[in-house]
């Protein structure tokens, strides 16, 4: 009889935040290195992006999410301002620099200005690849929203048709609308385990395995998700005595892995809005009838909040003192990235809300290219230590 | 209420230092002591071994400790209970140490700073040094290497100097570049460290004026508070600044400051959070 080696989860959690931190890092899969069953990749700029249209066109979603701090900028900077936030400059750059040049086509979103010239870019630039805007509605509360998403959906996967010689059938559609479910679910269990037991699921942790499916199809992802999940319940980490808070303003470019590690050295972050387009359907999509109107139905009535979305039933301080009591946060951190205008106009009137609701914030600022934290650590540590000493 | 142990770690970038404590009805009891350099060893691990030396030696099981505080670089001790900024820690051990210290000057291994505290530890204000090392211990240690000298004799040899040469005081590398000079034009090495000792004074008088503080005892804590050589310049600093409220002193125990700051905030925490706990059952 052979001795059973004890089943490590450190280990294989280990394991899983590697496969998603190389995946983060990697360059995009050349033409023939494509996962099976796809025969192409379909840039999207964030926030949120209908990934189920493009899974079952055939096309690998892939979530570009800019050039992080390692990328030199060197043909952006001629073609867009200074006054530019990071994540459209670096986008621009990688697709300036060749390293989307393996993209079948690129879509982007009326977020902001800056996010929707991207298309202009991106059709001037590169003439071989699909450019598309998803005009996603700038006002959901209209008797004719849901029909007016359905139409854009279904111009989404014409032209994806048409770039693809593939049709899309409805239960094609159906098909990835069950995975995408099956993978939203678990990431909503991600999210309860940070909010539960946070010490037992870092930010950064879960902002890697969250940041994986960007780069990977849903199936691979919702078999990581699922280990990484099992492993986390099991880790034998002891609760610290940490503040709870819930940070925001990570919707569209990305805070940079440093900056999480210092938001967890020093509390525990039990929600956050960091990539909140992969988890923007808060429940599962019908999985009956038309597919389309079902993705469209759920972007309106099923889903959460973010600063590029106005909606009257989810006001700004509605939303994240929503985010607060259900977390059973003690304090936010709100952040916003440099130039964002969405960012920085929410992240105002949540600092007058939270000046009046009497709790206590901070406010960082953060971008993607940012390669010093010393001063950023210290605003942190200070924050957590006198939330410590206040709550006491 | 009964009384609690907690325990201090304060991870420094040139050693780990260890503080357990016995703390009830406010009163504080300082049970042992350990500090290890580390010498290129895992600090992590350190603590480890510093933690369970003095539980051994008190007869102590963890069980038996109610909150394992970290300071300076120990966010990622995995059996801490919580971790309190250095600063905090520093300015709570100072008063411990110190009951009349107004004014806290922590000088280790690679940077400074002043911190104005009220009679209780409160943190008023504070003034760092920023990113150069030259007013550092490992600064120091580097200039003591270059001339031969060991560190325990810094000090006492400082305080011979008849002409001390003074050093640039805005960057390391500069006044490295300076010391080097003086021993090609055969400066004698009490007036080298004299003169680095006077440097290092001055840029700490600079930071305790910035902070505000013009009266009171100024204590120093951290690796180089035992510096002799240091100490004194730092009296003559303040003298030739014109600054007469201020006395600068230091401790036996001035290192283990930090330490002994977190384990004094720990056990202040845990009181908190069981109130928090019974108010929560009621």
């Amino acid at each position: 009889m052979t001795a059973q080696l004890p089943y490590d989860h450190e280990t294989e959690l280990e394991h899983v935040l590697e496969r998603c931190n190389a995946a983060r890092q990697a360059p995009l899969p050349a033409k023939d290195a494509l996962p099976e069953g796809f025969s192409g990749l379909l840039g999207h700029f964030p926030v949120y992006f209908p990934e189920e249209i493009a899974h079952a066109a055939g096309l690998l979603p892939v979530n570009v999410l800019g050039g992080g701090n390692r990328l030199e900028m060197k043909h952006a900077d001629a073609r867009m301002g200074s006054f530019v936030c990071s994540i459209c400059r670096s986008t621009a750059e990688l697709g300036l620099n060749g390293s989307l040049a393996g993209l079948a086509g690129f879509v982007t979103h009326p977020i902001c200005d800056a996010a929707k010239h991207l298309a202009g870019i991106w059709s001037r630039n590169f003439p071989e690849q699909l450019s598309q805007i998803l005009y996603l509605p700038q006002n959901v509360n209209t008797p004719g929203a849901v029909r007016y998403i359905a139409a854009e959906y279904q111009r989404l996967r014409a032209e994806l048709e048409k770039a693809t010689g593939r049709r899309v059938e409805d239960e094609a559609l159906r098909a990835s609308i069950r995975l995408y479910n099956h993978n939203r679910a678990l990431l909503r269990e991600l999210y309860a385990v940070r909010r539960d037991e946070p010490w037992k699921l870092s930010c950064i942790e879960s902002s890697l395995l969250t940041r994986a499916r960007t780069r990977m199809p849903c199936e691979e992802h919702t078999a990581l998700l699922g280990r990484a999940l099992d492993a986390v319940r099991h880790r034998a980490l002891r609760a610290q005595d940490k503040p709870r808070v819930v940070f925001v303003g990570g919707f569209c470019e990305q805070p940079p892995v440093e900056m999480l590690e210092t938001l967890d050295d020093n509390c525990y972050v039990v929600d956050d809005d960091l990539l909140i387009g992969l988890r923007w359907l808060s429940a599962d999509v019908p999985e009956t009838g038309d597919p389309i109107w079902a993705l469209a139905e759920s972007y309106v009535e099923r889903s959460a909040a973010s600063p590029v979305q106005h909606d009257a039933r989810k006001s700004k301080e509605g939303y994240l003192m929503a985010m607060l009591r259900e977390a059973r946060a003690d304090a936010a951190i709100l952040t916003a990235a440099k130039f964002c205008e969405p960012g920085l106009d929410d992240q105002l009137a949540w600092s007058k809300h939270l000046d009046e609701a009497g709790i206590p914030y901070l406010v960082l600022e953060f971008e993607e290219k940012m390669t010093s934290f010393e001063q950023m650590a210290m605003q942190v540590e200070t924050f957590a230590e006198s939330l410590l000493f206040a709550l006491a | 209420m009964s009384a609690v142990h907690t325990v201090g770690i304060d991870i420094g970038s040139g050693a780990v230092k260890t503080a357990l404590f016995r703390s009830a009805n406010g009163a504080s009891e300082w049970l042992g002591k350990r500090v290890e350099r580390i010498r290129r060893r895992e600090p992590m691990e350190l603590a480890r071994q510093g933690y369970d030396e003095v539980l051994a030696e008190a007869g102590l099981k963890a069980g038996d400790v109610a909150y394992v505080a970290t300071t300076g670089e120990g966010e990622n001790v995995k059996f801490a209970t919580g971790h309190f900024y250095s600063m905090t820690t520093h300015a709570r051990g100072g008063v411990f140490l110190e009951p009349e210290a107004r004014a806290v000057v922590d000088i280790g291994a690679l940077n400074g700073r002043a911190i104005y505290i009220d009679e209780r530890g409160k943190v008023l204000s504070y003034k760092m040094t920023s990113q150069c090392a030259s007013g550092s211990g490992q600064f120091l240690e580097n200039i003591a290497r270059y001339l031969g000298v060991a560190v325990e004799e810094i000090g006492a040899l400082s305080q011979t100097a008849h002409n001390p040469e003074k050093v640039s005081s805005i960057c390391a590398v500069l006044a490295e570049t300076d010391v080097i000079n003086m021993v090609s034009r055969g400066i004698a090495t009490a007036d080298i460290l004299k003169g680095i000792h006077i440097s290092m004074a001055s840029r700490l008088v600079k930071l305790l004026k910035v902070t505000g503080i013009t009266k009171g005892k100024v204590l120093l804590t951290g690796g180089l508070a035992l510096d002799a050589g240091l100490l004194a310049a730092l009296r003559e600093e303040l003298v030739n600044e014109k600054i007469a409220g201020l006395e600068a002193v230091n401790h036996p125990d001035s290192i283990y400051a930090g330490a002994i700051g977190a384990a004094l905030w720990g056990a202040y925490r845990h009181d908190k959070l069981k109130a928090l706990q019974e108010k929560a059952a009621a």
